[in-house]
């Protein structure tokens, strides 16, 4: 790491998120963006006029040896994150962290072979699963590690939208890397991990509705080794959820908490004459942390803060590339489960 | 002195910071009809302006308060780019994507105009240029839909591109934005952020205050949106001059009252304007009714 104590940081990939990631970490304290890889050369001649300060590579390996960042951001299509961590670990300046964004990978072989080339080097890692930082769901975890309902017995949870009302194009729409499940459900897996661990049984179902290779919906129901069972629904051609719906329900023996990206309920039985409930509610909008700078949403910029106090204090962040991996072993439980339906 | 008092769009077209299930229940239950009674009753309440992001809703809007033969003297200020219509190519295809959806949308004109430039390839190569001409285009499709004596006033940069313009240290992009709108006609450039205690750093440094007049940004209370903290955007608002600010956010998406609010911007002299959204004509009525009793000074106009 430097001695000015910046950590420095180049991004691979000039997509959507690979800008974002761009601009949050380029502002904030302390941490320098030293550089930014895409493969396009039409999309680096544009970056280069729009952001003429700003240095842009067309290589992996030419960013690394000129710029020697700490850490770099994996911003590339998912099918591309082994060959990218690959040639990043195997430079001649080895970066001491690697954030990759989610997905990890776009199967378990593949997952797995990035945990070991992780481990081998002593990387300190990190994936894109941002959810995990809003808020609501935040607050969910805190309460169900808390106890206040009890043992957990069962849950329902869906995430819903109406983004994909026609055929799409593009490797959203690409079986391997592509379908609801992979593109969009994903943060709602990884939400269903963090909150009940992985699951022991699987029997899932999907269906087209206008995508002609990949899902639109994925239903799967779960069961966990300690008796809680779970339902879980991602649809991406639902109308009536724009914007879209986030939501987890859990029963317990003491009581039920309800969450959405608005609020977590509390529900928790009452003594005495009146309404059998009493809910606590917590508003999102009053759980946001303070920000040193806000591009996107508040959980883009929590998830690169706790990565860059990770590589200064030499920690683990909240998603490693083994607690991504999870997900990725659940997505292609899910495949296998729907596969052998047909 | 609050100059201005603006009608947002959020509401209208079902965009809600604080909650995701009120924007669903606007977009699938309330009626266009509802949001022009909206409109009229703020109007006729106080309302000098209507700021929008122009995604098809607010288009339709301004189109129906065409046609219904509006007569009152409206100003606009515009959010660009419309957020709601981009996004996704951005999320998508990222810059490239978003670049090109905008000149795929182009109107004839807007085509014509792209190849005396040098022709869309050219235009995506360059995203300084590609900017000047979507603002052409927007600005056109504004003016054609809004009623006859509505007057653009501001055109401001949204947030999403003046934070990742700030971010970024990608000032041109800032400079060529106001170039091109003053080029498109007598209006002035305006920003919008989440970010305003760092908009002001990088105004001053590049000495900038006085070429982008008006910034509109979260001001309120709890400190709702504002960025790092609510005393660090007001102490970098204290003392400017020439500094004209749009309050946005004030009544912190629904969690404060409007009294609160307003003693709140009462001592804030540098906020010259405010605008709030509603979707309800009760609620617009009691609002602006409230503001321009409080607030308005005819004399800025």
């Amino acid at each position: 790491m430097s001695q000015t104590c910046d950590i420095s940081v180049a991004v691979v990939g000039l997509g959507g998120i690979g800008a974002l990631h761009s601009g949050i970490l380029a502002s904030l304290p302390s941490t320098r963006l030293v550089g930014v890889v895409d493969k396009e050369p039409r999309l680096v001649r544009m970056a280069r006029k729009a952001i003429p300060n700003m240095r842009f590579y067309s290589t992996v390996e030419d960013m690394v040896t000129e710029s020697r960042p700490d850490a770099v951001y994996v911003c590339t299509p998912a099918s591309s994150h082994v060959e990218v961590v690959r040639s990043l670990l195997s430079s001649s300046h080895r970066p001491l962290g690697v954030f990759v964004e989610k997905p990890l990978a776009t199967n378990s072989r593949d997952a797995e072979e990035l945990v070991r080339l992780a481990q081998a080097h002593g990387t300190i890692t990190a994936v894109g699963h941002q959810r995990r930082l809003t808020p609501t769901i935040k607050k969910t975890r805190e309460l169900v590690e808390s106890g206040v309902i009890g043992d957990l017995g069962l849950f329902r949870c869906h995430h819903f939208a109406s983004s994909v009302l026609s055929k799409g194009e593009g490797w959203r729409f690409t079986p391997g890397s592509g379908g609801v499940a992979m593109e969009f459900g994903i943060h709602l897996l990884d939400i269903v991990i963090m909150l009940f661990g992985e699951p022991q049984t699987i029997r899932a179902t999907s269906s087209r509705l206008f995508s002609e290779s990949v899902e639109d919906y994925v239903g799967c129901q779960l069961g966990f080794k300690s008796g809680l069972s779970g339902v879980v629904e991602m649809g991406w051609s639902q109308r009536g959820y724009d914007p879209p719906e986030l939501r987890v329900e859990i029963q317990a023996q003491k009581g039920a908490i309800i969450t959405t990206e608005d609020a977590v309920r509390l529900l928790l039985p009452k003594s005495g004459i009146g309404p059998t409930e009493r809910i606590e509610t917590f508003y999102g909008a009053g759980m946001i942390p303070e920000l040193p700078f806000l591009l996107g949403s508040p959980e883009n910029v929590l998830i690169d803060l706790d990565f860059v106090s990770s590589l200064r204090g030499k920690l683990n962040p909240q998603v490693t590339f083994e607690e991504a991996a999870k997900v990725i072993r659940l997505l292609d439980a899910i495949r296998e489960s729907t596969q052998a339906m047909f | 002195m609050i100059a201005r008092l603006m009608i947002g769009s959020n509401p209208l077209v079902g965009v809600d910071h604080f909650s995701f299930e009120r924007a669903r229940k606007v977009r699938l239950e309330e009626s266009e009809e509802k949001a022009l009674q909206v409109l009229r009753t703020a109007f006729a309440a106080g309302a000098t302006g209507f700021t929008f992001s122009p995604g098809l809703r607010a288009i339709n809007l301004l189109k129906g308060m065409r046609d219904s033969k509006d007569g009152s003297r409206i100003r606009l200020y515009p959010v660009l780019p419309a957020l709601e219509k981009y996004w996704p190519a951005f999320m998508a295809k990222g810059t490239y994507g978003l670049v090109s959806s905008v000149l795929e949308d182009l109107s004839w004109a807007g085509k014509a105009k792209a190849m005396i430039r040098g022709g869309a390839a050219a235009l995506t190569s360059n995203p300084l240029s590609s900017l000047g001409l979507y603002i052409d285009v927007e600005l056109e499709k504004i003016k054609a839909a809004s009623p006859e004596h509505w007057q653009i006033d501001t055109v401001f940069l949204g947030e999403m591109f003046t934070d990742m313009a700030l971010s970024l240290g990608a000032t041109n992009l800032l400079r060529t934005y106001r170039d091109a709108v003053e080029r498109s006609g007598r209006f002035t450039a305006g920003l919008q952020t989440r970010n305003f205690a760092k908009l002001v750093a990088v105004l001053k440094t590049g000495g900038w205050t006085g070429r982008f007049p008006v910034v509109m940004a979260p001001f309120n209370p709890i400190g709702f949106q504002m960025t790092p903290t609510r005393e660090k955007c007001e102490e970098a608002a204290t003392g400017l001059v020439g500094l004209d600010v749009v309050g946005i956010s004030v009544l912190a998406a629904g969690q404060l009252g409007l009294r609160e609010a307003c003693s709140y911007l009462r001592g804030k002299d540098y906020i010259k304007s405010v605008a709030i959204g509603t979707s309800d004509p009760k609620h617009a009525k009691e609002t602006f009714e409230f503001l321009a009793g409080n607030f308005r000074h005819d004399d800025l106009f």
